[in-house]
């Protein structure tokens, strides 16, 4: 009677053989289930954020232990591990701008005037004058939404508490001003980016980025003369008369990547790693160069994600990946990374895709064949683990938490809610084995007992085991999984009364009702934090020519 | 009254699994939209029966004692009956619409 056996599961899934294929360490699939160290254990369920105040969520962002909301054009924000939520003074934006972009800017390095060369010319280098101090920018959020001015949220460190103003415009840029943000100009755009002390924003209509002065993350005023003071209308001198694309497409993606003075651009067709160049200049400020272009999109700004040094990123097809320091040309479809996903996003086009790097998993949450699900990377294991479905649905943005002791993971929905991953109760985690079958071609095999052995968990859970025999349900059946006593806490006090519940959970199952067949797989669904250790399966096997269900057929008198 | 719902639903692929719990079954209703044609309660026509701007007052001039001449304005009987006629038509025509919005389902009462 030959067992069949599986001790591990760092494999990960394997959608892409045949069942009986899949190496001995891996599984089909798994569902809520993380399994770093090989043995799968069902993760924790989002828990809702039910006192953020109602309305249309349009983004979150975190700074330190605080986490912001912004909802239907106010901001609210919470201390981690704090109740109850704090409306940010003076903030008021869109109400009903579908997305508020926000990115934390740093206070400004370079507080010098610059003047334009004498000879006019805008290549020349940047003049600038000794004893010329001007006021700095102040670190803070910036918010945009692509409509208005945008706003900056600042900490005010006596009262302890974040208040907002309304960043200046063109016109308030001060020429001879040296007071506190009197050279402050910010144009109105979408998503941002920091790179090199330079503030990158997109511009309202997609097509081109701005670019604020190196070192001055809220000043935009790059262009001025050869005194040093701005142009006589926005339209001739203000942020877009130096601002750069590359092709007409609107961007979809800008994101720093872990090469210096680079950077990645995306649009819906191509991606661009791009170079700033400090030999080609414009009133001093780098201009840029192509390093390398690869035929694959970005669907979105909200999609890309550093792996380990990789980048990935969600295109309308699939995840891929790109790895900026050797400036790899990504061969997208073909890439291990991409291939094991391709089997779940074949045919199916992205739409609004998130990623995020968390506990060093990569999640992607994308469209497949199984709905809107959230993929899982395991970037230590370098494999695809499992796929999240729960309650959460469509992600708008991720947020990351980090205290002096814990980091969490907020997500808010197209439902309008705030979640906050993982902290709740044990969900209920699914997994496909892989498929056994005897290495004779012409036996057949039927199942007589089935034994899952757990790491037993805290506590009790429901186990149930279904037999699939030539990828058809055939039987099933469900045990207890009891949660461990946990340890007696210091001091130990007499009379200490040994606990008698098991720290295994071996659980045999007769499954001896079912038929036979050529293959055998199981789906093994729990709902605790028990550890799934070991499976066994023990079958009897028959040999013959004929296959007993073809015999069957034959004398029920059936057609094949 | 009638109305034609269309739910605009994402194709399912082939897949050995479809809903693998209760969560992607959720997930997969999010978002439908539909497309909702709403069928014209029949009603009858209204014709407007307007009122006659050809009939005028009469105006009495009554000389006073004094001399001074008074002007008094009276409306006919021609212009009262044109106007009766005109709220008739037009009260007939309110309460017929809103016994076919009660009979279509749309309100809950007409009139006594």
């Amino acid at each position: 009677m030959p067992t069949f056996k599986q001790k591990s599961f760092v494999g990960g899934m394997n959608l892409l053989v045949d069942e009986t294929e899949i190496p001995d360490n891996a599984y089909r699939w798994m569902i809520n289930g993380r399994q770093r160290l090989g043995t799968p254990q069902p993760i924790k369920s989002h828990v809702l954020q039910s006192d953020l105040p109602a309305g249309l969520k349009q983004g979150i962002v975190s700074l330190g232990d605080i986490l912001i909301a912004f909802v239907a054009g106010s901001a609210y924000y919470r201390v981690e591990g704090n109740t109850g939520w704090i409306q940010v003074a003076d903030f008021s934006m869109s109400s009903t701008a579908p997305r508020l972009w926000s990115l934390a800017v740093p206070s400004s390095k370079f507080n010098l005037e610059r003047r334009a060369n004498e000879d006019s010319n805008a290549r020349s280098a940047i003049k600038i004058p000794v004893n010329t101090k001007i006021a700095g920018t102040p670190a803070g959020i910036l918010v945009q939404d692509g409509l208005s001015q945008p706003q900056l949220i600042l900490y005010e460190p006596v009262g302890q508490f974040l208040y907002s103003r309304v960043t200046k415009t063109y016109a308030q840029w001060n020429n001879d001003g040296t007071s506190a943000n009197s050279r402050e100009y910010v144009p109105i755009g979408k998503f941002m980016m920091i790179q090199n002390d330079i503030l990158f924003i997109v511009a309202p209509d997609g097509r081109s980025v701005y670019r604020s002065i190196s070192g001055r993350p809220l000043d935009f005023m790059v262009n001025v003369d050869v005194e040093g003071k701005k142009l006589a209308s926005e339209a001739i001198g203000g942020a877009a008369s130096v601002s750069f694309a590359f092709d007409y497409d609107e961007i979809t993606a800008l994101q720093p990547v872990n090469i210096p003075n680079a950077f990645l651009y995306g649009t819906q067709s191509q991606v661009r790693l791009v170079s700033m160049n400090f030999e080609r200049t414009i009133f001093g400020e780098p201009l840029f160069d192509i390093s390398a272009k690869i035929e694959a999109g970005v669907v979105n700004e909200d999609s890309v994600v550093e792996l380990l040094g990789d980048i990935a990123f969600v295109d309308y097809e699939n995840v891929k990946t790109f790895n900026a320091v050797r400036q790899l040309r990504i061969e997208g479809d073909n890439s291990i990374f991409s291939l094991q996903l391709s089997s779940l996003v074949d045919g199916i086009r992205q739409t609004a895709p998130r990623a995020v790097l968390w506990d060093n998993y990569g999640l992607f949450d994308i469209n497949t064949k199984w709905g809107r699900v959230m993929a899982v990377f395991d970037t230590l294991l370098d494999v695809w683990v499992a796929l999240d479905i729960t309650e959460l649905g469509y992600v708008k943005q991720f947020a990351t938490v980090i205290t002096e002791s814990t980091k969490s993971l907020y997500a808010i929905n197209t439902q309008n809610e705030l979640y906050k991953l993982f902290s709740g109760e044990r969900t209920t985690a699914q997994i496909m084995t892989r498929a056994w079958n005897d290495d004779d071609v012409e036996a057949e095999i039927k199942t007589e007992l089935v034994r899952c052995i757990f790491d037993a968990g805290e506590t009790d859970g429901t186990l149930r085991v279904r037999e699939y025999m030539n990828n058809e349900m055939t039987q099933s059946d469900s045990r207890t999984l009891d949660g461990k006593t946990s340890g007696v806490e210091y001091p130990v006090i007499p009379p200490v009364i040994p606990h008698t519940k098991q720290l295994t959970n071996n659980n045999a199952m007769a499954f001896d009702q079912g038929r036979c067949g050529t293959k055998v797989q199981l789906h093994i669904q729990w709902d605790n934090d028990a550890k799934l250790h070991e499976i066994q399966i023990r079958v009897n096997s028959t040999a013959g020519q004929a296959a007993i269900e073809q015999q069957n057929k034959v004398l029920a008198g059936t057609t094949l | 009254m009638t109305a034609t719902v269309n739910f605009n639903i994402t194709e399912l692929p082939e897949n050995e699994v479809w809903f693998a719990n209760a969560a992607a079954w959720n997930n997969y209703w999010q978002n439908i939209e539909a497309d909702v044609d709403f069928t014209a309660i029949t009603t009858t026509v209204y014709v407007p029966v307007p009122y006659n701007t050809a009939y005028q007052p009469i105006a009495n001039a009554i000389q006073q004692a004094d001399g001074s001449t008074v002007v008094q304005v009276f409306p006919t009987m021609d212009m009262f009956t044109s106007l009766r006629a005109q709220l008739t038509a037009l009260d007939t025509a309110v309460q017929t619409m809103r016994t076919e919005l009660k009979n279509a389902g749309l309100i809950t009462n007409a009139q006594a």
